[in-house]
């Protein structure tokens, strides 16, 4: 019967701690179940079911570096008088408890004065007394309740980050004038509707309304609505017409006109029209702001870095920044460190684990002075490294720099500001030609119809679209765990001719494997004995080993030993066990060299070996023969034994390229986009992070969001790699549906225009069409989205 | 029709009233963040605690 951790909620597989008769799945479960407790703190438990995250035992050291005073000042927000003041990172925040137990950090340790959360930012603001607790205590304690802040380059730097709250202050503004406006403007409006004759009070009176409201449109029109002014004039000086220029010019005839009518007595004015454009419009950008906010993402290396190494200087160790490395320092690498920059190996025993590079975790060893490339993760004991290249101009981070980076960053909304030209020309020529009519005509009108049209054809609906739905299915996507880094991507997306796999880790699962056993049977006593070994390792060959071997028992085992790179051993009910490599155990078969083989011994006879066999993900087959009308290829930078393989899951046409490195991926990308072709790039590692870059849509799988990823255009949980296709479908079809939202709005523009063109265009004609025509683009941006969504994922969860 | 203009002003004034109070508010960061406030609520004060629990 699995139960479930009562913590974490996970299922409990091969541990169980059993604790207040309350079942956990590790111990550090239990522990924060215990701080909890102990604090009083039982109600996290009440308020959201399984809301406690698993804590992270290893990396317990890690924070030492918090102490040293040049690391301190720069992590800190302020200290001063015995109080400092600090704001982390933790990622992992997820849900209220998640808030609320953070908040209650003064009640686990005293020294802890206040924690306050910012929720959407996930950031936690903590205010200690340094003299009683340090700031690597602080990020410990925080650890230990599986809150584990993210301290490296980028957190660091994104402190200069003031509040922007103009936005709202002017919504605020908009949003009082326009309902004060229309309150002024309801009077004169009642005219038409009522059978009277025009009514002494309100001839009398009307100066009063009118000119309140004059008033009441200063703050709109030169503090709410700057933004559009400033923006349509930057597009105006660099010569091309984004959407903001009709949108200022309307703005603007709106205000002279009405102002015009109202000093001569022609009209009431428009000027509950200017309100309700500023307000509508403001929202809409408000609305653009929180999507973006919540979802979005623009990590670099810098993410991936810590923020500090241990230097070597004459023999003493000392934490140093990261950017204060030079060449010719001598730096120290733990077990499970990240090589920060190039170097050479001085001293020590080097087992590189290249995984974030090259997606395989298998151990690399490099003798003293072998070259050892920035992203490779030490395996083992400490090493000594000297530094060859600065972190800047180490192997991977040229790649970055490399100009495929200078991707022109074309602003959301192309296709609106594409459009936005033609609208221009249409409405001036229609313009020109209205007035040249009206000028023979009956020449008292000309600047009456001339100022109408330019009114009503204010694209304001046409703005609202874009935003609207592409924001819609950002949001959509975040949701299905599809991030994407900017609303362009759909766009980019949905005119994907090409796609192009990384195969390590992209289309193979980087977890798990297939484990083909192949030897003397093994008895359920041995494997649990096996197994028990196991349990001591970290090496991700043992723990996927761990979890494939069924045994629901462990037991002690004495004398366990770890050579890393070779093996383990340990005494188990007196036999030795010996797991490893085949020169480990002793054996001498001969063996294929592209296949990962662990070895196991008991008392010195071989008994097997485990082989490892990557494990190409889940539904990979259906994802591919969805996608056939799109040319495929793969990149890997593995050798070819698995093209055979490959061959029976890829469609017939498939290119396959092998052996490939970096800058080859990257020039492949290239020669497709010489043929016209748009790219979509799916990879992992950094190493295909210039390809992914170069391609017209980059998009990184990750098993877990919250690491790093390299500068990409969108990161696609693996879990859910198998809505790849319908990913591409609903960007096309988002593209349909605001070419959608665009007819409706020029619907309403049409309407309009045949009011203002034939000179009837009242003041309160266009108060009802404009707020109309933007309330229901949003609405239908709104539920198109919604519906389509519905539509094309149904089948899938 | 004095009166409705007496009304008008009078409604005008007290929405001005409420506005810069929002503007007071957002200029002091109460909008910031809609999210976390809402759990804030549900946390006990340590001292009523205390007391309820003995």
């Amino acid at each position: 019967m699995a139960d479930n951790c009562f913590h974490c909620g996970q299922v409990l597989e091969a541990e169980e701690i059993l604790f207040d008769q309350k079942h956990f799945c590790c111990v550090g479960c239990k522990t924060v179940y215990e701080i909890l407790n102990l604090n009083g703190l039982e109600d996290f438990y009440a308020m959201n079911r399984d809301a406690g995250i698993r804590p992270d035992d290893k990396a317990n050291r890690h924070f030492e570096f918090l102490d040293t005073p040049e690391i301190f000042e720069k992590v800190i927000d302020f200290s001063d008088d015995g109080t400092t003041l600090v704001t982390f990172h933790i990622p992992v925040i997820h849900c209220t408890s998640c808030v609320w137990l953070l908040e209650s950090l003064n009640d686990i340790n005293p020294a802890i004065i206040y924690s306050t959360v910012n929720f959407s930012q996930k950031d936690v603001q903590i205010s200690f007394k340094d003299q009683e607790i340090k700031l690597s205590e602080v990020a410990k304690l925080l650890t230990r309740l599986g809150y584990k802040p993210n301290i490296n380059l980028q957190t660091l730097n994104k402190k200069e980050k003031g509040h922007d709250r103009t936005l709202l202050l002017k919504i605020g503004v908009a949003g009082f004038c326009l309902g004060n406006i229309m309150l002024l403007a309801f009077p004169e409006y009642s005219l038409p509707f009522s059978n009277h004759s025009p009514e002494a009070w309100l001839e009398g009176n009307k100066e009063f309304f009118r000119w309140g409201m004059f008033l009441l449109s200063l703050p709109v029109m030169f503090f709410a609505a700057t933004d559009y002014f400033k923006s349509a004039w930057q597009g105006i000086k660099n010569r091309y017409i984004n959407i903001d220029v009709p949108i200022a010019i309307g703005f603007w005839v709106l205000f002279l006109r009405s102002t015009y009518d109202v000093v001569f007595d022609l009209s009431p004015g428009f000027f509950d029209s200017i309100a309700a454009l500023a307000f509508f419009m403001l929202i809409g950008k408000w609305f653009q702001q929180r999507t973006y906010k919540a979802l979005a993402f623009d990590r670099d290396y810098k993410s991936f870095y810590p923020i500090a190494v241990v230097k070597l200087k004459d023999g003493i160790e000392e934490p140093s920044l990261l950017s204060d490395l030079k060449i010719g320092d001598r730096i120290l690498i733990r077990n499970e460190e990240i090589i920060p920059a190039d170097a050479v190996l001085i001293k020590g025993e080097a087992m590189i684990d290249n995984s974030f590079v090259t997606g395989e975790s298998k151990l690399i060893r490099k003798n003293q002075g072998d070259k050892i490339f920035a992203g490779g993760k030490q395996s083992g004991s400490v090493i000594e490294l000297e530094i060859i290249k600065d972190v800047n101009q180490s192997y991977l981070t040229q790649l970055w720099n490399n100009e495929a980076f200078q991707k022109a960053d074309s602003g959301l909304n192309k296709l609106t500001n594409s459009i936005s030209r033609y609208f221009v020309m249409i409405i001036l020529s229609i313009a020109v030609a209205s007035a040249i009519f009206w000028y023979f005509y009956d020449s008292s009108q000309v600047l009456q119809v001339v100022t109408a049209i330019l009114i009503i054809t204010c694209p304001c609906a046409l703005a609202l679209s874009s935003p609207f739905i592409l924001g819609n299915v950002m949001r959509i996507f975040g949701e299905k765990k599809f991030y994407i880094k900017s609303t362009s991507v759909i766009e980019s997306m949905a005119k994907t001719g090409e796609i192009v796999f990384d195969k390590t880790g992209t289309i193979t699962e980087n977890q798990s494997a297939e484990v083909k056993y192949s030897g003397e049977e093994l008895s359920a006593e041995e494997l649990m004995e096996i197994k028990s070994v196991l349990k001591n390792s970290n090496h991700p060959l043992s723990r996927i080993l761990y979890e494939k071997l069924n045994s629901q028992k462990l037991i002690n085992v004495q004398d366990y030993e770890e050579i890393f790179g070779k093996g383990q051993k340990a005494l188990v009910n007196g036999k030795e066990i010996k797991i490893g490599s085949k020169s480990f155990v002793g054996a001498t078969e001969e063996t294929p060299i592209n296949q990962t083989q662990v070895y196991i011994s008991v008392n010195d006879k071989i008994k097997g070996k485990f082989e490892f066999q990557n494990l190409y993900r889940k539904g990979l087959q259906n994802v591919l023969s969805k996608l056939n009308r799109f040319g495929l290829s793969i990149l890997s930078g593995d050798n070819d034994s698995e093209q055979e393989k490959l061959k029976t899951i890829f469609p017939h046409g498939t290119n396959y390229h092998f052996n490939q490195s970096p800058e080859a991926k990257l020039l492949y990308i290239q020669k497709l986009q010489a043929q016209k072709k748009q790219v979509l790039m799916l990879g992992d590692g950094l190493n295909d992070s210039g390809a992914l870059k170069q391609s017209d849509t980059g998009v990184a799988i990750s098993e877990d969001i919250n690491n790093f990823s390299p500068s990409c255009d969108a990161i696609l949980d693996s879990h859910y790699f198998s809505f790849l296709p319908e990913f591409i479908r609903f960007s096309r079809l988002s593209i349909k549906l605001i070419w959608s939202a665009f007819l409706i709005s020029f619907l309403y523009n049409v309407v309009g225009l045949a009011f203002a063109i034939t000179g009837n265009l009242e003041p309160v004609v266009a108060a009802i069409l404009m707020p109309i025509s933007s309330i229901s683009v949003v609405i239908f941006a709104t539920f198109s989205t919604r519906i389509a969504s519905k539509i094309i994922f149904k089948n899938l969860e | 029709m004095g009166i409705v203009i007496l009304m008008v002003m009078a409604s005008v004034s007290l929405a001005a009233v409420f506005l810069g109070l929002f503007l007071l508010g957002a200029r002091k960061g109460q909008f910031d963040e809609d999210e976390s406030p809402a759990v804030r609520m549900l946390k006990d004060d340590k001292k009523v605690k205390d007391k309820i629990d003995s």
